[in-house]
């Protein structure tokens, strides 16, 4: 919002001095108007942004405690960072964060190489060709991510899985997906089936960006499609790799409703599994709002301070990218 | 600044409008203005279509007051949902409650003392229910349901694999491996680590004499690691490394489709259990029989509970006097009475029922057994109560986390045991509870 801003004022102030029996009124006109402006930007940010984490911060400090006696009554109020301290001091919060990395693992990096492959073969297509696979890779993230956790589930399932039969008809015997050995990759599966076809399309988009006399002047020089791919095509499309990288980490920090709606089917699967989970429950099955607010506020932290990083890496590898 | 101030204005008037937009949506479900004449908003998890005779019966009894139901769900999130309308003050002014749910919501004054209202009714119900609806001495809600822990068997499977009904819980695991050993495909019973399960779990504890939370004086004794408890979680513990039980998540889809499979050939269920099981396997109808659940020592009879419910009046409640009227009527009167045994299974609380029990007809389900309530009452008049903890949901989400992983990993139940007291323990010290050393 602030730079919005910037941009619109900097202009006029500039352009005011030449004229300077209208000067005052010019400039109080050019500093009212840009906030008339962004006043319904600003206030809505205001209100569902600023507010509520203003909020949440408020309730992350405080709690409710019984005052005396066996039951109370709790009183409402301030407790400092007893929240916080519970929050670091609660052993299934730090292995709920471990697992969340587990699964990050499993399902950021494969699912962008995955996208980049697809990006680059869709481009290297022939357009018909390249419309129908476009098409089919995205479809998965038209899907809501409760359909698609369901309709996993049951394919995972052995009691009732489809795909169980298939494999053993060739042979193979399927491992208990929904077990503790591989729940994992059952979860980061669904997330890269869900995600792939869209960061698939941020990169096929980015790569038609891609002046095409540079091909020309490639394949003259001698370039082979796959000497373009990695030399001209990868370098030139850092930027949206880097994107997809923000996609993919902010995927992982936001990883519930998978194994939330896969909960019920499994014992690999507490109520607890990802931090995400464990701050709902903390909210809404424990009732303990205060302490899932300072849960929420650190797992906010965190993903500020790996887009922070990202978008740095970003920074300094986007000018060499351009230039 | 006037100019300021209009051209705010002016940026202000299509922003309100755009907000008055948004909530125009929502604005015919605000709730309308309170007469205060006869109208009570019920929350009750169990009404719904199936369940309009109840409701009409009262209407036609009771035309002055107008029960208005909302179903809210059952379920963990009861208890959140709950707390968070009566303090906004727009919660119901009846509503049912778990047994297990009455100290939290006393903690949080969700609930008040309403002996003066509520506790002239004593005397009308059995006392195994009645304690569930006391804490320390004052009166709280009035008790719709009780439920008995029973065992639940498979007659015909029973019969084609020579197993008998356990006495004990040590026959209970011979009888597991005798079934183990004739046909590996079928499992004797399941145990279910998911936090829903905590009832049945505590049920389990407390027929060992373990109590969770005990008061003592103005301060609460946590023993989830005592010697009960221990024992139970030992034996279930037992059973699951062996293979001789399911490790399913009770009334999940892979617990549904073992169930009518028929690869559970057991539940250690209550009075309501039926109605999973006419879901699931309405093919076993007639097939199944009910019995005391194992005992610790050969020839006692301890025996414990697997849920129950009540009504409670909130403390936010705007028709106090509707609601006691009502919630009395629906677990006291006959009729009403009759209509919940009928269409919910719950096993009547008044001691009139208990009365003419033996007049009682067994659900269609399990009509093979006409003496079903009988055995009920049977159970639940040396039914042992369970004493319930002001941070159930916390406890509950911990025995997931703790067992869950335990069944997972192949690891001690009893190391989870230790897990979910000390859980226990940091959860309510830190909500200010006093503990007892």
């Amino acid at each position: 919002m602030p730079a919005v801003m910037d941009r619109t004022t900097t202009p006029s102030t500039a352009a005011a001095p030449p004229s300077p029996p209208r000067r005052r009124r010019s400039r109080r006109g050019s500093t009212l108007a840009p906030w008339a402006f962004t006043a319904p930007g600003l206030i809505i940010s205001v209100l569902v942004l600023i507010i509520p984490i203003a909020y949440t911060l408020f309730l992350s400090v405080r709690g409710a405690k019984v005052g005396a006696g066996l039951l109370g009554p709790r009183q409402e109020g301030f407790v400092g960072a007893d929240n916080y301290a519970s929050v670091f001091a609660d052993p299934e919060f730090w292995a709920s964060l471990g697992r969340m990395l587990v699964y990050g693992v499993l399902y950021a990096p494969p699912m962008m190489a995955l996208a980049l492959c697809f990006a680059l073969i869709i481009d290297a297509l022939s357009t018909r060709w390249s419309r129908f696979a476009r098409l089919a890779l995205f479809l998965p993230f038209a899907v809501p991510g409760v359909v698609s956790s369901i309709m996993w589930g049951f394919m995972y399932i052995p009691a009732v899985s489809p795909i169980a039969p298939l494999f053993a008809a060739i042979g193979v015997d399927l491992p208990n997906l929904l077990g503790k050995d591989w729940i994992f990759v059952a979860l980061a599966n669904i997330g890269i089936w869900a995600t792939v076809g869209f960061n698939t399309v941020i990169i096929y988009t980015a790569l038609r960006t891609v002046p095409a006399e540079l091909f020309d002047s490639a394949r003259l020089d001698g370039c082979g499609e796959w000497r373009i791919a990695w030399h001209i095509k990868l370098p030139l499309i850092v930027p949206a790799i880097l994107l997809t990288t923000m996609f993919a980490i902010v995927g992982t920090l936001q990883v519930y409703t998978e194994p939330q709606i896969l909960r019920p089917l499994t014992t690999a699967l507490t109520s607890t599994f990802m931090p995400l989970m464990a701050a709902h429950d903390l909210a809404f099955i424990q009732n303990d709002l205060y302490q899932a607010a300072a849960m929420s506020v650190v797992l906010a932290l965190l993903s500020l301070v790996a887009s922070v990083i990202v978008l740095a890496f970003s920074r300094r590898r986007t000018p060499r990218g351009n230039s | 600044m006037k100019r300021l101030i209009r051209t705010l204005g002016i940026a202000a008037v299509p922003m309100a409008l755009i907000l008055a937009g948004c909530s125009g949506g929502q604005s015919p479900a605000q709730p309308t203005e309170e007469t205060g004449s006869g109208t009570v908003q019920l929350w009750d998890w169990s009404m719904s279509e199936d369940t309009q005779a109840i409701l009409d019966l009262w209407h036609e009894t009771h035309p002055d007051i107008e029960i208005v139901v909302t179903n809210p769900g059952s379920g963990p999130e009861y208890q959140a949902k709950m707390i968070a309308a009566n303090a906004a003050g727009e919660g119901p002014d009846a509503a049912a409650l778990l047994f297990q749910d009455l100290p939290a919501f006393i903690s949080n004054g969700t609930i008040a003392d309403s002996s003066a209202e509520l506790a002239q009714y004593k005397d009308e119900y059995v006392p195994s229910a009645w304690a569930g609806v006391e804490f320390e001495g004052a009166t709280y809600a009035l008790p719709s349901d009780v439920a008995p822990m029973m065992f639940w068997y498979r007659t015909d499977l029973f019969e084609q694999y020579g197993l008998e009904v356990p006495e004990t819980w040590d026959e209970y695991r011979e009888q597991a491996e005798k079934l183990r050993q004739a046909d590996p495909s079928k499992r004797f019973g399941n145990y279910s680590p998911m936090s829903t399960s905590g009832n049945w779990f505590i049920a389990l504890t407390n027929q060992a004499e373990c109590d969770w939370w005990k008061p003592k004086g103005d301060k609460w004794s946590v023993g989830i690691d005592g010697a009960g408890c221990e024992k139970v979680a030992d034996f279930w513990g037992g059973l699951v490394g062996d293979d001789l039980v399911s490790t399913f998540k009770d009334r999940t889809p892979e617990w549904n489709a073992a169930i009518s499979a028929d690869q559970i050939v057991t539940l250690v269920g209550s009075t309501w259990s039926w109605r999973s099981l006419a879901n699931n396997a309405p093919q076993s109808e007639g097939k199944w029989a009910v019995a005391p659940i194992p005992q610790w020592e050969a020839g006692d009879s301890v025996e414990t509970f697997y849920g129950g419910a009540t009504y409670m009046i909130p403390s936010n409640s705007k028709n106090r006097e509707g609601a006691r009227e009502f919630i009395h009527w629906i677990t006291s009167d006959p009729k009403a009475v009759a209509l919940r045994e009928e269409l919910l299974g719950n096993f009547p609380t008044t001691t009139a029922s208990r009365e003419t029990i033996d007049e009682l007809a067994p659900p269609a389900f399990i009509a093979n057994q006409p003496d079903f309530w009988v055995l009920a009452d049977q159970i639940d008049a040396t039914g042992r109560a369970i004493s319930y903890g002001p941070d159930v949901p916390a406890a509950y989400s911990a025995y997931e986390a703790a067992f869950s992983t335990a069944v997972e990993n192949g690891t001690s139940f009893t190391d989870a045991l230790s897990q979910l007291n000390e859980a226990v323990i940091a959860d309510m010290k830190k909500s200010g509870f006093t503990l007892a050393e």
